[in-house]
């Protein structure tokens, strides 16, 4: 069963997560997002009751540290400013669910676990600047931290319906691992509700986002 | 101990986001008079900065069968509406429609459709 799950989180992910972008949909919206970082690899569809939150599924692969989760997450838009040049939120967000370890010879019980988050963001047609940190906690399985400051700007400007492209530094901390500082280049292609993003750390390692709205 | 706290924490987020989402009690604005004659519409919107706020507005305002068409500009921050004669699409709630998309009125035009 957990392999079975765990199986499916990898699916999700290699199908494509959001990418740290508007983690709330307009009401009656539903949004696949996939995300893979060196350290994790998740999936979440959720559903956009209101403007002020979202509420979904989220399957969640620690690949360093060796565990798995599931659970529901809600995301709260806790603030929205709109400006007549731009936009800035803060998102706060919670998972609640169970975790099972994937290290071979490890036990199959499921555990509690979950995360908070709180990530703002500022942006402009052109540039945009983005925090975001994360507590992810499994009942004797492991806790981690995770900080990441992102800022980047569009070469171009295209109008809805176009194509966009983005570029971003991304910077980030996790407090477990080999690999703690991770600086990276991504670079993100955004067509109406398709949102695409691929970079690369100082090592290396593969970061790969997708963000799906219908 | 310490792996408990961020999950309590996760828990009674989750408790109050779904206590927040009690739909809101209050009453849809009266529907507006009538316009016999089709009608174009531009709103100034605030917020518009990407292709996801552009869709939202769009997803939300073609809901309404008085909507004929809708045409986001990213570039002027605006959005273009084509109301069919008859439309009861006030200014009230043409607000309060993009209001609930997530986005802030700055101000709205009408004139009939040529």
């Amino acid at each position: 069963m957990h392999r079975h799950l765990a199986a499916l989180a990898a699916m999700l992910a290699a199908a494509g997560s959001a990418a740290h972008a508007r983690p709330v949909s307009w009401p009656g919206g539903l949004t696949l997002i996939q995300e893979l970082e060196p350290g994790s690899v998740s999936g979440l569809l959720h559903v956009t009751p209101s403007r002020h939150w979202s509420l979904g599924g989220r399957l969640m692969h620690m690949r360093e540290a060796g565990w798995s989760s599931a659970g529901l997450q809600a995301t709260w838009l806790a603030a929205r400013a709109n400006l007549p040049a731009a936009q800035a939120n803060l998102y706060l967000s919670a998972m609640a669910g169970g975790a099972w370890a994937t290290a071979p010879g490890a036990g199959q019980t499921i555990r509690p676990a979950g995360f908070v988050q709180a990530q703002a963001d500022w942006e402009t047609r052109r540039v945009m600047l983005m925090g975001l940190a994360r507590l992810t906690s499994a009942e004797r399985i492991g806790t981690e931290g995770m900080a990441m400051a992102r800022a980047g700007f569009a070469p171009f400007l295209a109008d809805y319906g176009a194509i966009h492209l983005w570029i971003f530094g991304e910077l980030t901390h996790r407090t477990e691992g080999a690999d703690r500082w991770q600086p990276a280049v991504v670079g993100r292609l955004f067509y109406r509700t398709l949102l695409l993003e691929a970079g690369l750390t100082d090592r290396g390692g593969l970061i790969l986002n997708t963000q799906i709205r219908f | 101990m310490a792996h408990t706290a961020p999950l309590i924490a996760a828990a009674v987020f989750l408790a109050v986001a779904v206590a927040a989402a009690t739909p809101n009690p209050a009453a849809p604005a009266a529907a507006a008079t009538p316009n016999p004659t089709a009608e174009a519409v531009t709103v100034r919107v605030n917020g518009l900065v990407c292709d996801f706020c552009a869709r939202s507005i769009e997803a939300v305002l073609k809901r309404r069968r008085d909507v004929a068409s809708v045409h986001v500009d990213l570039d002027r921050g605006e959005v273009h509406l084509g109301l069919r004669p008859g439309a009861t699409l006030g200014d009230k709630e043409l607000a309060r429609l993009i209001r609930d998309s997530g986005y802030a009125v700055a101000a709205i035009e009408r004139r009939p459709r040529p």
